[in-house]
């Protein structure tokens, strides 16, 4: 159905802003707003050929007919001083014998606009060619982020190669099924793998068993949890290399979770050398600490005296390996002997070295002043040697800033009596065999503080029987869980217990140690812990010696034994066979929180008959539930008691004290 | 909105006051964006959180800012990222704001997920345009009066904006009278 449609030159305008008119002559007649910008030279009646050359289509002629015959077709129509194209359509109007140019320039990018002077309002608001450089742009802009962010990635991903190829640790990532995707050059070393033959298979070849078999329900497991991270927690781990030799490693995992996966990275480093230097350094530290422990032992602490009459055992344990606690005892005369206790402010070898100068100097004062006294048929007056040790000392413990605490007792069997000297010490304690208990108190100053301290001795009867003890701070100040002072009362308590039960004064003090690690609830000494006891004998008088919880120290005590029981050859070894039993039960049976306390072997001579018994701490030993022995072969056990039973004439197991207990071998 | 707002607040931070304020604007945001891509959508709350960091690290107030961000968006993001589309909008500013509703309705098509505003503009005089301003997203008037500011920059003109009718509600518009002179 055609239409007759009137359309005024102002609607034409703003439909066709670039439109024109050419006569059947092809001279211009009319022309829209816009096209004066691109074809400045337009004048009404100038030739159409004269502004532009028709590129498109071929035409045998430029003529109306011809531009007529081609209404139907794209026109480009080139402007050849500007090289501006315009594109568009002829269409005929016959009764005018007029074309009417229908176009719009050809804009290949938005620059176009501003070369040839345009704007966007010089085009009708439905051309598309303002959609089409706007749409241009954006993907001139998407383009260019495009290259940009390749370029960041490119120079990210090489810096990331740099560091996974100079990184020291392995570097892997696996993906969710625990397959490898990199292996960086170290882990190549580590592991002896190359990326090419690893990459692509899984994981737990590089880890040992049980691993191996597990770590895929590991990684099953975490991925199942909704929100699930590692936070890049570093752990030990075992990882094997390709030749099957296993290692230790500390590992560093982290997750990450992509659009369509979940990738894992983990840094190995091999700590195999570091475990061994760790090993090393502290096997070097706990011999240091043997070596700085034995000399403290010789260095600090005296050996115990052998007196006839007199038990006198020592025990003590530094708080951090090495410390100021020291003792020594010396010799005046048969049945009289001095014991110096003592200990230097502050802790650790400073303390250590302090009291083993300490002691040295009273040895050698000691030595000057024993051969003048004994050549009057005298002996050191006891005030005179720690008042002379005092005035030595003084002036350099001021100058470090230190001092020492001493409790010096002069023992003198003989007399039947101690003179005392306690210079800022904890006070002994002096049980006698009534039970009652002297706290031996003084009122001094520690050595090294006041240079006119002047040092006065007291006297206190020491007879058969009786018991001093003589301990550090660290047992009476010691501390539980609840900072409450362990005191005094409880240590009179037990010691005068044992101490009237007859037991031997290394197992008062064993049992000491126990008190004061139960109330601690620890082994580990909170301060250091020195205790010396001397115990004189009554009625009955002991042979007794202590034996370390070791099976080489049976020989020793064979050798014991032989030197000293009296007793016909058979008999002897009877009583030997019976004793090493009995050691042997106790160093591989006896259960203590002290395993390595010694246990007290102790011999009493009769004419006819001998006693000996072996004391030792620990879980009481019910001989009546050892079985029967089996002499069929065909089981082991109950041997032990059997012998023993069979060596001796009698043989009794005693429990007198908690955790104290006494095997009592009768022969005669 | 698009990522190339968010970019155009980075570009006036940086130009600004430095890299390093805008790490802390980014940082105070709660952002982690390594780079924000022009064609990308992203939350509006991005857009406003930024804002909002960047007026507390200057110590200047909301309109201060976005004003200015008006004025940075024309004069240097529009007329980058562009190219010469911003300054093809007219041959004077006239041409320039009678034609910037048909702007607009072509990044509506192209660019559908930007929800851009519309505006609807009628000359008022030889040398004044009043411009309707309609938008989703509230607090934005300081930023299109820094855009008309700065199209009068752009023009080489010394314009003036008056804020003739602020909106009401969502649904309602701002109204502003420009007009300028030759500096």
């Amino acid at each position: 159905m055609s239409r007759t449609v009137v359309l005024t030159e102002t609607a034409l305008s703003a439909l066709q802003p670039f439109h024109f008119f050419v006569d059947d002559q092809l001279r211009i007649s009319g022309w829209g707003p816009s096209l004066p910008r691109i074809l400045p030279a337009i004048t009404e009646g100038i030739s159409l050929t004269s502004l532009v050359n028709i590129q498109r289509p071929r035409l045998v002629e430029v003529s109306y007919a011809e531009l007529s015959a081609h209404q139907g077709m794209l026109f480009v129509l080139h402007q050849p001083d500007s090289g501006l194209l315009l594109r568009g359509q002829f269409i005929a109007l016959p009764a005018q014998r007029a074309l009417l140019f229908a176009g719009t320039p050809w804009l290949a990018e938005v620059g176009d606009l501003k070369k040839y002077d345009l704007a966007l309002n010089d085009f009708a608001v439905h051309d598309a060619t303002a959609d089409l450089l706007q749409v241009l742009q954006h993907a001139k802009i998407a383009l260019s982020e495009t290259a940009s962010l390749a370029e960041r990635i490119r120079q990210q991903r090489m810096i990331l190669q740099g560091i996974l190829s100079t990184a020291a640790d392995a570097i892997i990532t696996i993906n969710a099924t625990g397959v490898i995707e990199t292996f960086n050059p170290a882990a190549e070393q580590m592991f002896g793998w190359t990326a090419q033959e690893i990459t692509g298979l899984d994981v737990n070849v590089l880890m040992p068993e049980p691993h191996a078999s597990q770590h895929g329900r590991y990684l099953a497991s975490f991925l199942s949890e909704p929100a699930h991270h590692l936070g890049g927690q570093r752990r030990e781990v075992m990882a094997r290399r390709r030749d099957g030799e296993d290692f230790p490693a500390e590992l560093s995992l982290s997750c990450v979770q992509l659009a369509d996966n979940t990738l894992f990275t983990g840094i190995l480093r091999d700590i195999s050398q570091r475990k061994q230097q760790d090993a090393a350094l502290a096997e070097a530290r706990e011999r240091e600490l043997r070596m700085g422990h034995e000399i403290q032992q010789s260095l600090l602490f005296g050996k115990p005296l052998r007196v006839p009459g007199l038990e006198i055992a020592a025990f003590t344990q530094p708080s951090q390996g090495i410390d100021g606690d020291f003792f020594d005892f010396f010799p005046i005369q048969p049945a009289c002997f001095d014991v110096l206790t003592g200990d230097v402010m502050g802790k650790g070898v400073a303390a250590a070295m302090l009291g083993a100068a300490f002691k040295h100097q009273y040895t050698r004062l000691m030595t000057e002043l024993m051969a003048p006294a004994l050549s009057i048929g005298d002996v050191p007056c006891v005030t005179s040697v720690i008042n002379e040790l005092h005035n030595r000392v003084t002036p350099e413990m001021r100058r470090l800033e230190s001092f020492i605490t001493v409790a010096f007792v002069r023992v003198d069997l003989l007399q039947n009596q101690i003179e005392y000297i306690n210079a800022g010490h904890p006070e002994a304690l002096l049980f006698d065999m009534a039970g009652k208990v002297t706290e031996l108190a003084g009122n001094h100053l520690p050595l090294g503080i006041l240079d006119d301290e002047l040092y006065t001795s007291t006297h206190h009867p020491f007879k058969p029987g009786d018991l001093l003890l003589q301990c550090s701070d660290g047992v009476t100040e010691a501390r539980n869980h609840r900072n409450e002072l362990l005191g005094k009362p409880p240590i009179i308590a037990m010691v005068g217990e044992l101490h009237r039960l007859g037991l031997p004064a290394a197992i008062i003090l064993q049992r000491l140690r126990q008190l004061v690690d139960q109330h601690e609830q620890s082994l580990r000494r909170s301060d250091d812990f020195t205790a010396l006891a001397l115990l004189r004998q009554g009625d009955i008088l002991w042979l007794s010696q202590e034996f370390k919880r070791q099976m080489s120290e049976l020989a020793s005590l064979r050798s014991w034994i032989r030197e000293h029981a009296r007793l016909a050859e058979a008999r002897l070894d009877a009583l030997e066979l019976a004793t090493v039993e009995v050691a042997t039960n106790i160093i591989r049976h006896a259960r203590a929180e002290l395993c390595d306390a010694d246990f007290v072997a102790r011999l009493r001579q009769h004419e006819h008959t001998i006693v000996l018994e072996l004391c030792y701490i620990g879980d009481c030993f019910d001989p009546n539930k050892a079985p029967e022995p089996d002499f069929s072969g065909n089981s082991d056990g109950g041997f032990g008691v059997f012998i023993i039973r069979k060596s001796v004439n009698r043989v009794s197991y005693l429990h007198p004290a908690h955790q104290v207990n006494l095997v009592r071998l009768e022969i005669w | 909105m698009y990522g190339i707002v968010n970019q155009a607040i980075e570009e006036m931070v940086c130009a600004q006051s430095g890299d390093q304020l805008w790490r802390r604007v980014l940082k105070r945001a709660g952002i982690s964006e390594d780079g924000f891509l022009s064609n990308t959508p992203y939350p509006d709350c991005v857009t406003y959180a930024l804002v909002s960091a960047v007026c507390t690290e200057t110590g200047r107030a909301s309109d201060d800012v976005l004003e200015d961000f008006g004025r940075h968006w024309l004069l240097e993001t529009g007329r980058k990222r562009y190219g010469g589309l911003l300054e093809a909008g007219g041959h004077d500013m006239m041409q320039f704001l009678l034609n910037l509703p048909n702007f607009h309705a072509r990044i509506c098509m192209m660019l559908p997920e930007l929800q851009p505003p519309e505006f609807i503009t009628e000359a008022a005089g030889e040398q004044s345009v009043r411009l309707r301003y309609f938008s989703q997203r509230p607090g934005l008037t300081p930023f299109v009066r820094g855009l008309l500011l700065g199209l009068g920059t752009l023009y080489g003109q010394s314009a003036q904006v008056t804020l003739l009718h602020p909106r009401t509600c969502q649904d309602d518009f701002d109204e502003f009278l420009i007009s300028w002179q030759k500096i």
